[in-house]
């Protein structure tokens, strides 16, 4: 019997290690194509003979993807600071009032990540070039953090739901009032969340491409996403360089990823609307 | 009295006032407003003539614009059930007592933290290309390369395998619902002699419906939506086999200016993800297990 269960592992093992070599060979060769010098015609497959770094240098001192890197760190930040400020505040009021009123508000708010954002793309860019937002970072900072704050409500109302009520009603008789109470008693235990918040919210807006695509209109303002994919457009001999431009677009991300894992696996489950 | 006790209990809301402001202004309005448009002629630069149902007639007269729909009911339909299979599948795996488990659900998890990223689209490019990794190999084992961008069924593959490669999001929802799973069962099911297939369909799966409609209904709403994969990687074509919707939002609106046409097309896909998510719910009954504890 145990002797079925341990072979039965090793084909798990095995198969999982093949299909992982499968799976992640992509990165493999984008990593080589980077790597190597254009005149490397040998096998796309072999390791370089040495560390060739002439795609990588001609890319940074082309300084495109440096000021998009700027930018995309403005925008993150930007954004960020309202999707937890805001996100937070609304989710302490509807984790704790219980009312016929906050059942309603949950049923809007499901109604509301139905909305796609595709289906509003016309509107928001009819309404953003209307007040002149247009290639501003106020303009992208409100569009992402409006489609990034409802699933950070969620997940901070959850996270507060089990904060014990007593510890607001010991605040409410020193004669706290609910925004003080917010920012004395609830606030401080939030980081946990805060972090699962973080880190989904800024990845997902490092690699946001169809609001940045066309609210961001002027080449200085151009974010990662856009440069990299510009750069495979109008290059398109230069696979050096565009493989290099994509591993720099990539690299935050699984850096961020690889230190930070929990909190990503944290996030994916706990989004999962039950 | 009461009235104070009433205020208690609706104090404290004011505090959802900014999200709801963003909302309204940024969400609640642009969604209206496009369902507006969808009956004018607009193009963002003249006063807007009202067309009434115009623009949908033409849709559902426009040949090319069906085709779209139905390229992305396709692909939708296809990607879906494979990225879940093949997410059910790999989490299957990992659920077992094998050594290194932690790196491979690191490893298979890396494609998705990038998700829609233009990167994944560029490399995913480079594979495929005529020149590309993926021909280099297939003439090694001996086969004819194929022009996979140059080729509508071809092209048509190739961004249904970028969104089944990177299954990563349910695989960890799966992951997280089979460890839930008790292991009482399965020695119960193998004592009365039900071998690792029977026990998957009869035990494993039905317990983990609830996760699988989740992962079925977020999937295809992402899925009717796609956009990034086939505007960089085949521009929507060859012979528009990969223009999906939303790449016909995209052209209409930013290429011709034709806002009205741009907002019937978004809508009309709104209303059948809408139809679609409606019908996965009304369906939830006869297919989806709830256990008791949860109350539903």
């Amino acid at each position: 019997m145990k002797k079925k269960k341990s072979r039965d592992n090793i084909v798990s093992w095995i198969l999982s290690a093949f299909l992982c070599l499968v799976y992640l060979f992509p990165f493999y060769i984008i990593l080589m194509l980077s790597f190597k010098p254009k005149t490397d015609l040998r096998s796309r497959l072999a390791l370089p003979d040495s560390l060739y770094l002439d795609h990588y240098i001609a890319v940074l001192k082309n300084g495109q993807i440096l000021l998009a890197i700027k930018n995309n760190v403005i925008i993150i930040i930007g954004s960020l600071l309202v999707i937890v400020v805001v996100g937070s505040l609304a989710a302490y009021p509807l984790a704790r009032v219980q009312s016929k009123w906050n059942e309603w508000i949950r049923k809007v708010f499901m109604g509301i990540m139905m909305i796609t954002p595709l289906t509003v793309l016309v509107g928001v860019y009819s309404i953003l070039s209307r007040i002149g937002a247009i290639s501003t970072y106020w303009g992208i900072i409100l569009i992402l953090s409006t489609f990034g704050v409802p699933m950070s409500v969620y997940l901070y109302a959850n996270f507060i739901a089990t904060i014990p009520v007593e510890l607001d009603e010991a605040a409410a008789i020193d004669g706290a009032g609910h925004l003080a109470t917010f920012f004395h008693v609830i606030l401080p235990q939030l980081k946990p969340v805060t972090v699962t918040v973080i880190i989904m919210q800024g990845v997902n807006i490092w690699n946001n491409y169809l609001f940045t695509h066309y609210v961001l209109q002027k080449k200085t303002m151009f974010t990662v996403t856009q440069v990299v994919s510009g750069y495979f457009s109008t290059t398109s001999s230069d696979y050096g360089g565009a493989a290099a431009v994509a591993v720099i677009g990539m690299l935050p991300v699984v850096v961020l990823y690889l230190c930070l894992q929990k909190y990503f696996v944290q996030g994916a489950m706990d989004s999962a609307v039950k | 009295m009461r009235s104070k006790a009433r205020q208690k209990k609706y104090a404290g809301l004011y505090l959802i006032l900014p999200w709801w402001l963003g909302f309204l202004l940024f969400k609640c309005y642009p969604f209206l407003s496009s369902l507006v448009y969808s009956f004018h002629d607009y193009n963002l630069f003249k006063t807007p003539t009202f067309l009434g149902l115009g623009n949908y007639v033409k849709i559902l007269k426009d040949p090319l614009i069906m085709r779209a729909f139905v390229q992305t009911f396709k692909y939708a339909f296809l990607t879906v059930p494979l990225e879940l299979g093949f997410a059910l599948f790999i989490a299957y795996i990992l659920n077992t007592k094998i050594k290194g488990v932690n790196f491979f659900r690191t490893a298979y998890y890396i494609p998705s933290i990038l998700g829609g990223s233009v990167s994944i689209a560029v490399l995913w490019r480079f594979l495929f290309k005529t020149e590309g990794l993926i021909n280099m190999l297939l003439s090694k084992i001996g086969m004819e390369p194929f022009n996979w961008l140059g080729d509508p069924d071809g092209a048509f593959w190739v961004i249904v395998l970028l969104r089944i490669w990177q299954f990563g999001s349910p695989m960890v929802i799966f992951l997280a619902a089979l460890k839930g799973v008790s292991e009482d069962l399965y020695e119960a099911a193998s004592i009365d002699g039900a071998g690792k297939v029977r026990q998957f369909f009869s035990i494993t799966v039905p317990l983990i419906t609830p996760v699988i409609f989740y992962n079925f209904v977020t999937q295809l709403c992402n899925k009717f939506q796609e956009f990034n994969g086939p505007f960089i990687i085949t521009q929507g074509g060859p012979l528009r086999a990969t223009t999906l919707v939303s790449l016909l939002v995209y052209n209409n609106a930013f290429r011709n200016y034709e806002m009205g046409m741009a907002s019937a097309i978004a809508w009309l896909l709104f209303l059948i993800i809408m139809t679609l998510t409606a019908v996965s719910f009304i369906s939830q009954k006869y297919w989806v297990y709830y256990s008791d504890e949860d109350g539903r």
